[in-house]
């Protein structure tokens, strides 16, 4: 039987298996490669997924994905060594249907979403790396090299959905950046407890769960940091920016151990059973320096193109894979409908990002990473916010109350910030999230 | 010749050990205690095993057999064994050959590695030996035990003189479809593992050959010998001939530093008792952190340079 | 005609430590590695083709539920001409699935098998099959050589022995894991293995004797055996012998430590137990000696 096929996804990640998914539903000959045993088995940490992207893919996911905790109270946290200030928002809402975010482990969930596709009729190959691409008399790409014996898959389309560091678009020499500012590392540990131990200490019943993210924690390391719920484990861990990890020297273990041991974080997590330790470099998604993503018969999907949102405590992966990839799908679909899968023939994936979420939200969120990543925001807004708090509730009799306004001002000058500085990072923050 | 199985009673059990060269299978001396000092010896020079079995046998029945043919030998032994049960034979090499023969002959239930045996009852392991299971059987029964589970308790009573059964000689094929071309002798460094008195062993925990290769040297500074368990051996960390346990080499060490060693008891039944037990493990509640006098919860990769340099050994 | 017998089982399972239920990780299902040597033993047999042994046939036969499919089918894209499974329960007992597997492969040149399965572990299955066929056996093997004029093997035997076989008619053969590494399959035989059929046949129902398991636990070592005291002494010596009350023993330690003070400690107490000083080694444990 000759491997040949219409479409070949590589990568049997989000992105991957929605492309295939969309691909096989629409009656085209698929074949999924996945390097791993089976899809999931690399990916071995979980993560708060938005689950809505699966509206249209997989109606009634709720029911049928493995999911762990609905995510029914988030918290915001801003913290210095000493001090905490959180904003706890809690909602019934996002507990019920269509629901919000979930807790999952990523290698159910991904196993999962690649089902989808195989019951869509797409042919998964497991346990097979993409070496190289194939490439015809023209230049244009026709195929995937595998290391498998006898292990070439010709297809008209190939669909890069091979995560971070895309090792294929960069061999079609769409990604030029891999300098360490471009990346985030994410470490995780995973502790286990029983259900019982982490309603008790959440605070929440059931399925839910509780998302807890933190900024001002991470060592003085431009980042932020994580707490999340499974169903009978907790998750904990930083995303730190590259360049500025590697400055600082130090490991992400220790960092890890220093936000387990924050007064406010320690009684959540002391005392559970470490289950895993994992770290992964995350792209940081970044508008003004998204790579390249249609060549001739090669579309880039998900991590590998870049599409992720990271920046300190925004941590949106799971969700913009899957609609990048179900876009390359698409375009896939109609490329070779219309009998031209050259790079004008595919170059409606780019449009399609743009008219969806997935570029829109890069777009509007342009100028976040770098306010998130800012001294301001990692350092000196953390001390400033919880110094005003801690003035406004020590009781000082007899000594009047001082004012908030009073207190804000000496602290403000305390801090040594200009005005100028507040009301430019106040604007940004408006203009992206407002 | 007389035919002294007949003359007991039934259900009285029996340890069938097999011998080569007049030595009895690991663990046959075990085998014979657990059948209440019964035993028969089968192979070669078998008249000689049964000093090896001194104090632990009070009736002996020895048949000289060579060849190799577990499936024409267990039809020879099959007719004298009437109902004698259980049936018990070492989990030795040449026992975990005979024994599933001598139970489809017999057309009797089959146990396999027991750690305790009684009347129509035993304990058995699997799954590597993490999971034990108390087994029942209504009639007669062939049963084997991990060498080294058991222990015995030799008695200073009279040795008894051997009986000699005369066998049938085993109908063999003309031509045997397997033949015995050679017995190889345990490698000389074997020998010098099962006679040491201190012994630095690694599992699967110790991550590779460099960390083997790291620990012997620490060994040599502790004039102890370098062992390992068969999940390391297989993998090529070290050679063959330094795996410890019933399939591998036997050892009486009197210290025993055992490092990512999760202490199977194929494993551990090799390991004599030492009177000294270290052991490194993550697991703080495997089986060989149980057995230790010191149980160190720590990364064994970790932990050797550190060892070495407080010992004067290149990291 | 070849027969490999391979087991579909858990390659990572947890063990509850209170009552030794064994959870599967549903994803790791599949042949061991001894089982994944012994295909490979049988494609590389049958690819020299010894002399009045085999054809070129290999057929992979596997006794249990549906899962194993996915293995028989990738034995099939690795070069197996058949696949055949005989439908039975998971925990049927090793003479029952012996008797059905060897229902399959009466009539082959050589049943290859793996030396021991990664849950039951008996290593009997293999033993139980030939003589149910009546045909010679070879166990245990670490290494198996194929020439034109036969087939050259090595066992393990007791002690760190090995004997040396020449196989050369009909036999049941089991193999460690060690002794060979899967081939990789080819891309197209992989595509066409996933519509291939796996034959199903429905065993008689055997009927060997066989014991009952009535309870589980982990495993724990025994105490180690005790010399009976001697019965001439007087009662208060016996039961100190016995409880080994007067004989000097650390007791059990157990610490959790980084490795710096792990080895410190370790080396403390082979210090305390007299190892560091005894005659013939010159172990001077100090941090003044150089570690370069
Ligand atoms: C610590 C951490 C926490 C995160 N938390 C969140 C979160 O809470 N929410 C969220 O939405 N996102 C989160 N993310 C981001 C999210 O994981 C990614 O954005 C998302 O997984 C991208 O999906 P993908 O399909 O593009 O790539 P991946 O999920 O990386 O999948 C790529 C797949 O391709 C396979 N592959 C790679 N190379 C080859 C090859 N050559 N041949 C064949 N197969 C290949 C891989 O095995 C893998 O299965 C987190 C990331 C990290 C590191
Ligand atoms: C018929 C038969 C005969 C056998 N004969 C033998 C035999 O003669 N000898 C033998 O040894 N085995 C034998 N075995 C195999 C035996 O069952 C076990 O599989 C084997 O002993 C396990 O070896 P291990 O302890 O190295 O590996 P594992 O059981 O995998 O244990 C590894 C241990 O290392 C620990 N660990 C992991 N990482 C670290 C770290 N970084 N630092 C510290 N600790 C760590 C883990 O917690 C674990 O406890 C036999 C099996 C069968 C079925
Ligand atoms: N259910 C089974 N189906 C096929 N082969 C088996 C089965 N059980 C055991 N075997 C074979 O027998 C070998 C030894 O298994 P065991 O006797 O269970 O230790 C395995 O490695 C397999 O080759």
């Amino acid at each position: 039987m000759s491997a040949d096929f219409d479409i070949c996804v590589v990568g049997a990640g989000p992105a991957g298996s929605a492309a295939a998914l969309v691909a096989a539903r629409a009656g085209k000959s698929v074949c999924l490669l996945e390097r791993g045993p089976f899809p999931g088995s690399k990916n071995m940490y979980g993560g708060v997924i938005y689950g809505r992207i699966l509206d249209r893919l997989v109606p009634g996911w709720w029911d049928e994905a493995p999911l762990q905790r609905w995510i029914t109270r988030r918290c915001t946290m801003v913290a210095t060594e000493t001090q905490s200030l959180t904003v706890d928002y809690r909602t019934d809402t996002w507990g019920r249907p269509p629901y919000n975010g979930a807790t999952a482990l990523r290698p159910e969930f991904d196993a999962w979403l690649a089902e989808q596709a195989v019951d869509a009729g797409s042919t998964l190959i497991s346990s097979t790396t993409a070496t190289g691409l194939l490439r015809g008399d023209d230049g244009a790409v026709v195929g995937v090299t595998t290391d498998r014996p006898d292990g070439d898959v010709t297809a008209r389309v190939v669909i890069a959905c091979d995560g971070v560091n895309s090792f294929l678009a960069k061999e079609a020499g769409l990604y030029p950046h891999d300098e360490a500012e471009h990346f985030t590392l994410g470490v995780k540990e995973v502790l286990g407890f029983s259900r019982q131990e982490i309603e008790r200490r959440f605070n929440v019943r059931g399925r839910d769960g509780v998302d807890i993210e933190i900024v001002g924690a991470s060592g003085g390391i431009a980042g932020g940091g994580f707490v999340y719920t499974n169903l009978d484990s907790v998750a904990v861990g930083l995303v730190l920016h590259l360049p500025a990890l590697a400055a600082s020297n130090r490991r992400p273990e220790d960092l890890i151990a220093d936000l387990k041991a924050h007064p406010a974080i320690a009684p959540l997590v002391e005392g559970g059973e470490l289950l895993e330790y994992s770290a992964h470099l995350i792209p940081e998604g970044h508008y003004d320096a998204l790579p390249e993503i249609v060549a001739d018969g090669l579309l880039v999907a998900g991590d590998a193109a870049g599409l992720c949102l990271t920046a300190g405590i925004w941590l949106e992966g799971v969700n913009f894979a899957i609609g990048s990839g179900a876009a390359a799908g698409e375009t896939a679909i109609s490329a070779l409908t219309r009998g031209d899968v050259s790079a004008e023939g595919l170059e409606g994936y780019r449009r399609r990002l743009e008219g969806s979420f997935v570029l829109a939200d890069h777009r509007k969120l342009r100028l976040v990473p770098k306010l998130l990543l800012s001294d301001r925001l990692q350092r000196t807004y953390p001390e400033l916010v919880c110094r005003i708090v801690e003035e406004m509730f020590t009781i000082r009799n007899p000594a009047p109350k001082p004012g908030l306004g009073r207190i804000a001002r000496t602290e403000i000058r305390r801090a040594g910030l200009k005005l100028r500085d507040l009301s430019r990072d106040a604007w940004t923050a408006v203009r992206s999230y407002g | 010749m007389s035919e002294p199985l007949d003359a007991t009673g039934a259900m009285t059990p029996l340890a069938v050990v097999p011998v080569r060269d007049g030595r009895p299978a690991p663990g046959g001396s075990e085998a014979a205690a657990a059948a209440g000092g019964r035993a028969w010896l089968v192979g070669t020079d078998a008249e000689q095993a049964t000093r090896e079995l001194e104090g632990t046998v009070v009736e002996v029945l020895v048949s000289e057999v060579t060849g190799f043919d577990p499936g024409a030998l267990a039809t020879a032994l099959a007719p004298h064994l009437g109902d004698r049960s259980p049936v018990i034979l070492p989990a030795s090499a040449d026992g975990r050959d005979l024994a599933p023969h001598l139970a489809h002959r017999l057309d009797r239930p089959l146990v396999c590695a027991a750690i305790e045996v009684s009347e129509g009852a035993a304990t058995v392991v699997t799954h590597g030996g993490r999971i034990e299971h108390d087994i029942v059987f209504d009639g007669p029964a062939v049963v084997t035990i991990q060498p080294g589970a058991l222990g015995v308790d030799p008695d200073e009573g009279p040795q008894p003189s051997p009986a000699v059964v005369e066998l049938e000689p085993p109908a063999t094929a003309a031509v045997a479809a397997v033949d015995l071309e050679a017995s190889l002798p345990p490698d000389p460094a074997t020998m010098d593992l099962s006679d040491a008195d201190r012994i630095v062993a690694g599992g699967a925990g110790v991550g590779g050959p460099e960390a083997m290769e790291l620990l012997g040297r620490i060994g040599v500074a502790l004039g102890a010998s370098l062992g390992a368990t068969r999940v390391v051996t297989d993998a090529g960390w070290t050679e063959p001939e330094r795996q410890i346990g019933t399939t591998g080499v036997e050892v009486t060490p009197s210290l025993y530093v055992a490092l990512g060693i999760s202490g199977a008891v194929q494993h551990v039944m090799g390991l004599g008792a030492p009177e000294h037990v270290i052991s490194v493990n993550l697991d703080r509640s495997c089986p060989m952190m149980g057995m230790a006098d010191l149980a160190v919860v720590c990364d064994a990769q970790e932990l050797l340079p550190a060892l070495a340099a407080r010992l004067g050994v290149d990291p | 005609m070849i027969a490999v017998c391979m087991k579909s089982v858990a390659r990572r399972v947890e063990v509850d430590a209170l009552d030794a239920t064994v959870r599967a990780d549903p994803t790791s299902w599949g042949p061991s590695a001894a089982d994944e040597a012994a295909l490979e033993v049988a494609l590389r047999i049958a690819q020299v083709g010894i002399a009045e042994v085999v054809a070129d046939d290999v057929i992979a036969v596997c006794a249990g539920p549906d899962r194993a499919d996915a293995m028989l089918r990738t034995a099939l894209a690795c070069g197996a001409t058949r696949a055949v499974r005989v439908d039975l329960a998971a925990d049927a007992d090793s003479t029952v699935v012996a008797a059905a597997l060897a229902a399959v492969v009466a009539g082959c040149d050589l049943v290859i098998c793996g030396d021991h399965s990664l849950d039951r572990g008996s290593g009997s299955v293999p033993a139980l099959v030939a003589a149910e066929l009546g045909v010679a056996q070879a166990l245990g093997c670490v290494a198996v050589a194929a020439a034109p004029d036969g087939l050259a093997a090595a066992r393990r035997t007791d002690r760190g022995g090995r004997d040396l076989l020449r196989i050369g008619g009909p036999a049941v053969i089991s193999v460690e894991g060690p002794v060979a590494r899967l081939r990789r399959a080819g891309v197209p035989p992989l595509l066409e293995s996933m519509d291939a059929a796996v034959e199903v046949t429905f065993p008689e129902p055997a009927r060997r004797p066989h014991a009952r398991v009535v309870a589980s636990r982990p495993y724990r070592p025994r105490p180690r055996w005790h010399r009976a005291p001697d019965p001439a002494a007087p009662p208060l010596r016996r039961i100190l012998d016995l409880t080994e009350a007067m004989t000097e023993r650390t007791p059990p330690r157990l610490l959790e430590l980084a490795a710096g003070p792990a080895a410190d400690a370790i080396v403390a107490q082979l210090g305390d137990w007299g190892y560091l000083t005894a005659a013939g080694n010159d172990v001077v444990p100090t941090e003044s000696r150089s570690v370069e």
